[in-house]
């Protein structure tokens, strides 16, 4: 009777007028000058952010804008943040963005480096600085909200790394640089959903996270406002990441940084799913709900074929409409090689090691 | 089952279930970067040996600072300024509260009074909507009984004895940090109280799906909820000492409470919070008499999210092969088969009407008589706001009379 702990850092306020509430929350936490971090890519987003919090005559105590891959982008929050002296972190853009806002709240808060700091015993903050996030459509895989990817490339995580608040507004979701990208971050939000599901010695909150994601993605798929497509499809993105917070290591998505050399991350998540799906167990419950989700008027079990085929015949049709096989080749085998020696080195425990290197033999095999 | 143009969900409470969670406390304060609680509990848990578990877990250099079960079944104020001069005279820099509602608010109490200015330790500056906006000291709690879902909530009620009235606090930072769900503590709760905890949070579940509030997280909370009670409640009943069927009722209060505290509650709470006040029956036979009625009572307006709690009450099967218009009324049916089965399995304890219902000296606190004035008060209950249909006075009394008897709706 050993149960995953379970933990979700972020309130979620999403919908028309999500963003009419930004000021309210702010103040509901004591923080009325907010840094307002934003990619430089997001410029329509950024501005309808600072709209919002004009129009309930909020401040906004400075503005960062980030170019994508900059580097030491956290000293440069970090700093901006003293310069203006903001009290709070507001984040508009993709999950580089993310990460460096996460460790500039670390270091703000424990006046230390997070490379600095054991988050597994930490001390007390020296103070509290809250972190709000406005979510955009991001194609990237990672990292999750608990996780904080260092400049050495190590992953740690910590409760301490969730937003307080993402605010999820189809003005801006409809608006991001990736919308066009809109259908691949659905099928990466239903994969990890179905990932969790597969965990079955997680919390049932995990199910719930996981349910509500393909729950949001199959409405999406039926929506004909874009704007509103988008907001459903980043509140399953945001659902499927909590989920996975609470699951064992799943290997397919560990192994995605070794495999993304010039190739679209999602493909190939979806290559490595195909692969595992006739491998996951799954309670019969799930397999029900998500038949009945995904094909309505089906009798659930009761057709020609077994509950868990017509389950794995769902999900692929669902991946394949999302994500339609596109000219790219699957990883090559001097890739999956390359990718091997890289997971050898990495800094996974050697128990994940083991694992991603199942996975990538099996690639290889299939590539002969 | 469309997702509503706008909706907020949280549930930032970091959950430890399973069978030696207590022990894990002592790795979660560590973590926390405190060492020293104060434990707010009840004498009859002191004696269970149940805090020792949690002593067990800590880490080398933690301490209790010091247990106090001087707790009365109302948290009030001069307790939670009496604890929180205790919590500084004894130095510690944590909670924890191990109890039902009552205990968990009066930590909240303690834990404003002892984190933020408070001349006096006099919380009463921060009582209202969103007053408390500091993150306050690390609050851990162990739900005794699986149902009230307090761990899950915002908010802390906290009688002012002196003016006779009762103070609601309600901030996130009143959500607690962590919430431990271990089987063991439930293991002594008697079959009837077990029966009816269950069906207040089958209730909170219920009602949070299909009452206006809803959204789709805490939906999926509800539905999660729902599949684990059907399945556990009776087993849990039966079996005081299934510690599976605990663990599994534990963590299903805890969703429905989460759910709840997201989506609100209706006409059910609204009706049995009176019952409550005016009768004397526990809060958990009122619900589990009145759900199936409330159902019944809201098919008009939201008969398709009512029918839809199918799948959950029954299975996806269930849902599909009963016609469309037939699912509410299944679904009602479905919940009074399990208060049947929880009947017998109480041998008759666990009543299905008010008419039925006896107090623990044998008495039938509920007569018709009682019913208009029950029903004049419950249409003034805060929780009726959500319910999907209005209710007037003659409506209330409508329910309330079939309630009684023990005759569904339609
Ligand atoms: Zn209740």
């Amino acid at each position: 009777m050993d149960i995953r702990p379970f933990y979700s850092g972020s309130k979620i306020i999403s919908g028309s007028g999500a963003l009419d509430a930004l000021s309210f929350e702010l103040a509901s936490v004591n923080a009325e000058k907010p840094l307002l971090i934003a990619s430089d890519i997001e410029r329509t987003a950024e501005k309808t952010v600072a709209k919002a919090l004009k129009a309930t005559a909020a401040v906004i105590g400075g503005i960062c804008r980030l170019q994508s891959g900059e580097k030491n982008s956290a000293k440069t929050i970090a700093e901006t943040f003293n310069r203006f002296g903001c009290d709070s972190l507001l984040a508009i853009g993709d999950a580089d963005l993310i990460n460096a806002v996460k460790a500039a709240r670390v270091e703000l808060s424990f006046g230390k480096a997070p490379a600095e700091i054991d988050f597994t015993q930490p001390a007390p903050p020296r103070r509290s600085v809250p972190f709000v996030s406005v979510a955009v459509l991001t194609p990237e895989i990672g990292p999750l909200p608990n996780e904080l990817i260092l400049d050495s490339g190590a992953c740690i995580t910590s409760p301490l790394f969730y937003p307080d608040t993402v605010f999820i507004d189809p003005r801006v979701t409809g608006k991001s640089a990736a919308v066009s990208k809109r259908s691949e971050i659905a099928a990466a939000a239903s994969i990890f959903a179905v990932f969790a599901l597969s965990d079955t010695q997680a919390h049932p909150a995990v199910r719930a996270c996981a349910h509500s994601a393909l729950q949001q993605v199959c409405e999406a798929i039926e929506t004909r406002s874009r704007a509103e497509q988008t907001r459903l499809i980043a509140n399953a993105r945001f659902l499927s990441q909590i989920a996975l917070t609470g699951v064992r290591f799943v290997p397919e998505i560990a192994l995605l940084p070794f495999l993304t050399d010039g190739r679209n991350p999602t493909e190939t998540l979806k290559t490595l799913f195909e692969a595992a799906l006739p491998t996951l167990s799954f309670a019969k419950d799930d397999l029900s709900q998500i038949v009945i989700k995904l094909v309505p008027n089906n009798n659930a079990g009761s057709g020609k074929q077994t509950l868990r085929s017509e389950f794995e015949t769902a999900l692929l049709r669902l991946t394949q409409r999302l994500v339609p096989n596109s000219a790219a080749p699957k990883p090559s085998r001097s890739e999956l090689f390359k990718a091997f020696e890289a997971v050898k080195e990495s800094a996974l425990t050697a128990e994940q090691k083991n694992e991603c290197l199942k996975i990538l033999q099996i690639q290889m095999e299939g590539t002969e | 089952m469309k997702t509503p143009p706008y909706f907020e969900f949280q549930s930032k409470v970091q959950i430890f279930a399973g069978s030696n969670s207590l022990e894990k406390i002592g790795k979660d304060m560590e973590i926390r970067g405190v060492s020293r609680p104060m434990i707010l509990s009840s004498q009859t848990v002191a004696r269970s040996g149940l805090l020792n578990f949690i002593e067990k877990g800590y880490r080398p250099g933690m301490e209790t600072g010091v247990i106090d079960t001087d707790i009365p079944a109302d948290s009030d104020l001069e307790t939670v300024r009496r604890l929180a001069a205790l919590f500084t005279e004894k130095a510690c820099d944590c909670l924890i509260a191990v109890g039902g509602g009552s205990v968990i608010d009066t930590a909240k109490g303690v834990n404003i009074a002892v984190s933020l200015s408070c001349s006096n330790y006099d919380i009463t500056p921060y009582a209202g909507a969103g007053m408390v906006r500091e993150k306050l000291k690390p609050l851990t709690v162990v739900p005794t009984t699986s149902g009230s879902g307090s761990e899950a909530t915002i908010v802390a009620v906290i009688a002012d004895t002196a003016q006779s009235k009762k103070l609601l606090f309600t901030s996130p930072y009143l959500l607690p940090n962590t919430a431990v769900l271990d089987p063991r503590v439930t293991l002594s709760l008697p079959p009837l109280l077990t029966a009816q905890t269950g069906m207040d949070a089958l209730t909170h579940a219920c009602e949070a799906f299909f009452c206006l509030a809803h959204n789709p997280i805490s939906d999926a909370f509800a539905l999660e909820a729902i599949r684990t009670i059907v399945r556990y409640l009776p087993t849990a009943v039966a079996e005081p000492s299934n510690e599976e069927a605990r663990l599994q009722m534990a963590i299903a209060s805890n969703l429905a409470g989460t759910a709840f505290s997201n989506s609100m509650v209706g006409m059910v709470h609204s009706i049995g919070h009176t019952v409550g006040a005016i009768a004397h029956v526990p809060h958990g036979a009122c619900m589990a008499i009145l759900l199936p009625y409330a159902m019944e009572y809201n098919a008009r307006k939201a008969g398709e999210r009512i029918g839809a709690l199918l799948t959950a009450l029954g299975n996806e099967k269930t849902f599909l092969s009963t016609p469309k218009e037939k699912r509410t009324q299944a679904a009602a049916s479905s919940v009074r088969r399990l208060n049947e089965k929880l009947k017998t399995l109480t041998n008759g304890a666990h009543a299905l009407c008010f008419k039925e219902y006896r107090s623990k000296n044998g008495e039938a606190p509920v007569t018709q008589e009682l019913l208009p004035r029950i029903a004049n008060e419950a249409i003034n209950d805060g929780s009726i706001f959500y319910n999907p249909e209005e209710l007037s006075k003659a409506d209330a009394l409508r329910v309330l009379e079939a309630a009684y008897e023990g005759v569904p709706l339609n």
